[in-house]
């Protein structure tokens, strides 16, 4: 029985009139009261199904097989009921509470020991108080995933208006697809948003494909600029773990800027090649009258001996030949420019090769009372290997900005040889730059100031060329200036040490001898040159047959044979290298065809000298030309 | 362990330094902060024990002392908010509630998969003192169990003293005294 009470803690045990025997500790609990030995049953409960009515012993014993819900009369407590008949006449009344809260539990002053091990409403009670939880649980999670998808969208819309503003669309997945592309590549490629598609249907739309740009190509990541019409469209595509991400841009305008951009390119270096070409075509233009005035000034200077005369030939003297440093400036840099400038290396030797450039420029110096000092370290090498020209054209303009900037005190040359490097720096205590002036100094065209130009003149392509020059030669140049107190160029060239060359076979050009019967032939068509080229033959004792064209020329050949032709190149009618090989062909009668034919060209130019030996020249002579030049060049024909 | 549980540490470091405190113990575990805690679901154990260490780093306290806390802060806030009638409906009184512990976590156990909850036992020591015998799949949970009834007495306004005695192979056992109900 106790067993049973335990089992049903609110089980009752009536007798055959119904008068309570024994009670289960919770029901107790819950109406201590009338919980009593004796108590009528109907004190106690009453029944409420299957229908309210008074309880009988008969009627409790015909509802054996089926289940009641009692009340309790002093609570609101329900109670389901089960009856069982024991021994005796006894009837066992298997209660348990209808419970439809937590909360009622604690309201009967109950707690979970007092159910009914079997009884598993409580089970039903937390379940349902957890659910409560969950759904709290998941009604808050629904909050934090509205706002995140708010987020999201917001995200969403805001790309997709970066996109349409970018002109751009992307595309995301697997290597092997599906992808998700973003609405504004389908706007972009002109396509519905609804299409289905893959990547090879984008691709489609370029149809032909080539080889650089395809599916596969694309798969591999890179970037790929292709036309759809009249649209560039730029593809942009990563791979990483096998995932494919990448966009479409539409940059026709970039493209189209870009071809602006290299067309003005084009055009600039065309307009800059024009300036190049303009400036040594003008040089050259110039050099020819140049040519005459220096000349024809030398000779009179040899024939005029009145004082007052010869110092105003000297200035003309002087400044034609300022004039003619200008032009070669001009002739240098437009050179460099064109990358025409040739780099001669060879074995040159130091000490003398400084010594007589310095001498070469201490009157300038003397003249504007300048000291001018060489000082060489001691462990120069006496030989090294290097383009002698180029490097004296440096020295010698560093040294004469130098001295012309400088108005007292003095120009240190200095000259020191490290690592196959020679390093020669000219400092002087002159006008000195300011800094701001410094970084320009190098640019061609750029003197210091515009000020400078009108004091100093100078074409301001000097230092700029010295630069390009010492680059060249495998260095550079750099300046440090106090204004004030003076500057110093610094430039270094590759010169590594070398061996003394053999014996020179050069010769001193002392005077040398011409036979007086030297029959000669000079085509010129410029009247000047004419007569300054008869003067300075005229110097050397010779005398010749004088033409104005190649025509001409080869008319006065077809009559008598010449020892010698002095052609110049740039002639009307028939031109130098014509002549020459017309001479060279035996046009010129037979006893021409070994002529010693000297070229004349107005340009120093390298070119226009080759172009002169190969047509068959045996030398040639750049204008304006020297007395010594023209002897030196004559010199295979000399005597003894 | 159950969200429910872990919950607690949020709870506390919200009571104690707000929304911005409980931000860094939560990153500090590698919580996402704006999800939170989901109180039925199961989250691994690591994660309680990562809630405890950070909050312990943050707020410069013992793990052992940062436990109790949690746990008196379970019964106090936690519990009350999420299952006050499962926590009225266990007991009125501390002994009650003690003794039906072990009820309480099989039905719970039972209730919810994936749970698995600790074991109790218990013996009367006298009219105001009890040993309590509590076993667990979990290591280092003590200080968390005397958090909890430290909070189930001022639940009941019967401050406790408890006793973590030495733990056992595969149990621990705890001394509880507490003055009689005025
Ligand atoms: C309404 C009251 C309570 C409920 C519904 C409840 C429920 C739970 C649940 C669901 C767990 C997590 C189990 C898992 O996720 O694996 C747990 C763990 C735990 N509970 Fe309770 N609990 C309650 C009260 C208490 C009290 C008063 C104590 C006091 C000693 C306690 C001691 C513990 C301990 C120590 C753990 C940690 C898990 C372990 O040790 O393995 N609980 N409880």
């Amino acid at each position: 029985m106790k067993v049973l009470r335990q089992l049903f803690p609110f089980s009752l045990v009536v007798n055959r009139q119904l008068k309570v025997l024994t009670w289960g500790d919770s029901l107790c609990k819950v109406t201590p009261e009338v919980c009593r030995r004796g108590t009528d049953l109907s004190q106690l409960v009453r029944l409420e199904r299957p229908h309210s009515t008074e309880v009988t012993r008969d009627f409790l014993l015909s509802c054996r097989r089926q289940g009641q819900i009692w009340r309790l009369n002093t609570s609101q407590l329900n109670l389901r009921g089960q009856v069982v008949v024991l021994p005796k006449e006894r009837i066992f009344l298997a209660f348990t509470p209808v419970l439809s809260s937590l909360q009622q539990l604690e309201q009967l002053g109950l707690d979970l020991g007092d159910l009914g091990v079997l009884d598993n409403s409580i089970e039903f009670l937390m379940q349902a108080q957890l659910q409560e939880v969950a759904m709290a649980d998941s009604t808050r999670l629904r909050q934090v995933l509205q706002s995140k998808n708010a987020e999201l969208t917001r995200q969403r819309l805001e790309l997709e208006t970066a996109q349409e503003i970018a002109q751009l669309g992307s595309f995301e997945g697997p290597a092997d697809g599906p992808y998700v592309f973003s609405r504004n590549l389908y706007r972009l490629l002109g396509l519905s948003a609804q299409s289905q598609i893959d990547l090879s249907d984008l691709l489609a739309l370029y149809a032909p494909l080539t080889d650089q740009f395809n599916l596969a190509s694309l798969l591999q990541g890179g970037t790929f600029d292709v036309q759809l019409g009249e649209v560039w469209h730029r593809w942009t595509v990563y791979r990483a773990n096998d995932r494919i991400s990448g966009t479409v841009q539409d940059i026709s305008l970039q493209k189209h800027s870009e071809n602006q951009l290299l067309q003005a390119k084009l055009t600039a270096e065309r307009a800059n090649q024009a300036k190049s070409d303009f400036l040594a075509m003008m040089s050259h233009e110039i050099r020819t009258p140049m040519n005459g005035v220096l000349g024809l000034t030398e000779l009179l200077l040899n024939s005029v001996t009145e004082p007052e005369l010869r110092d105003m030939l000297d200035l003309i003297r002087q400044s034609g030949q300022s004039l003619l440093v200008i032009l070669n400036d001009i002739l240098d840099y437009s050179r460099i420019e064109s990358g025409q400038m040739p780099v001669e290396l060879r074995e040159v030797q130091l000490q003398p090769l400084l010594s007589n450039l310095m001498q070469l420029l201490s009157p300038q110096a003397e003249r504007q009372g300048v000291g001018l000092e060489l000082r060489m370290d001691r462990d120069l090498p006496a030989w090294v290997r290097t383009d002698p020209t180029r490097l004296q054209q440096v020295i010698s303009n560093l040294v004469g900005n130098a001295i012309k900037f400088t108005h007292q005190g003095k120009v240190v040359c200095r000259v020191s040889h490290r690592d196959s490097l020679l390093q020669i720096s000219v400092q002087d205590t002159g006008i000195g730059i300011a800094p701001e002036h410094l970084a320009r100094l190098f640019q061609p065209f750029v003197q210091a100031e515009a000020s400078t130009t009108r004091r100093y003149g100078g074409t301001g392509l000097g230092l700029s060329i010295c630069q390009r020059l010492c680059r060249m030669l495998g260095g550079d140049i750099a300046v440090e200036s106090v204004p004030g107190q003076g500057s110093c160029f610094r430039f270094w060239v590759a010169a590594p040490p070398a061996q003394a060359p053999g014996p020179s076979l050069c010769k001193p050009v002392a005077d040398l001898n011409f036979a007086a019967d030297l029959r000669i032939l000079v085509a010129e068509d410029n009247l000047v040159n004419r007569r300054v080229l008869m003067g300075m033959l005229g110097r050397l004792g010779l005398s010749a047959t004088v033409v104005e064209n190649g025509r001409l020329g080869l008319c006065e050949c077809q009559k008598q044979g010449f020892d010698l032709m002095i052609l110049d190149v740039e002639m009307p009618e028939m031109d130098g290298l014509e002549l020459i090989r017309r001479v060279r062909a035996g046009e010129g009668g037979v006893p021409n065809r070994d002529a010693y034919i000297v070229s004349l060209t107005a340009q120093a130019r390298e070119r226009d000298q080759e172009g002169c030996l190969e047509a068959g020249a045996n030398g040639f002579l750049s204008k304006p030309v020297s007395l010594s030049q023209l002897q030196q060049a004559l010199r295979p024909l000399a005597r003894g | 362990m159950l969200g429910m549980v872990n919950q607690a540490v949020e709870d506390m470091a919200r009571s104690l330094g707000g929304e911005s405190l409980w931000l860094k113990i939560a990153e500090g575990a590698g919580l996402d902060p704006e999800v939170g805690l989901l109180r039925m679901e199961s989250y691994p154990d690591e994660l309680t024990y990562a809630l405890v260490g950070s909050a312990s780093q943050v707020l410069s306290l013992s793990p052992d002392q940062v436990l109790e806390e949690f746990g008196k802060h379970w019964i106090l806030y936690t519990g009350e908010n999420g299952y006050g009638q499962l926590l009225k409906g266990a007991g009125q009184d501390l002994k009650t509630f003690i003794g039906n512990l072990d009820l309480l976590h099989g039905k719970v156990e039972s209730l919810i998969p994936g749970t698995r909850c600790p074991r109790f036992s218990s013996q009367e020591l006298g009219p105001n003192c009890l040993r309590l015998i509590y076993r667990s799949h979990r290591k280092g949970l003590g200080a968390l169990v005397s958090g909890l009834l430290k909070g189930l007495g001022e639940r009941f306004g019967t401050p406790v003293s408890v006793q973590i005695l030495d733990p056992e192979e595969d149990c621990q056992a705890f001394e509880i005294c507490w003055e009689q109900a005025p």
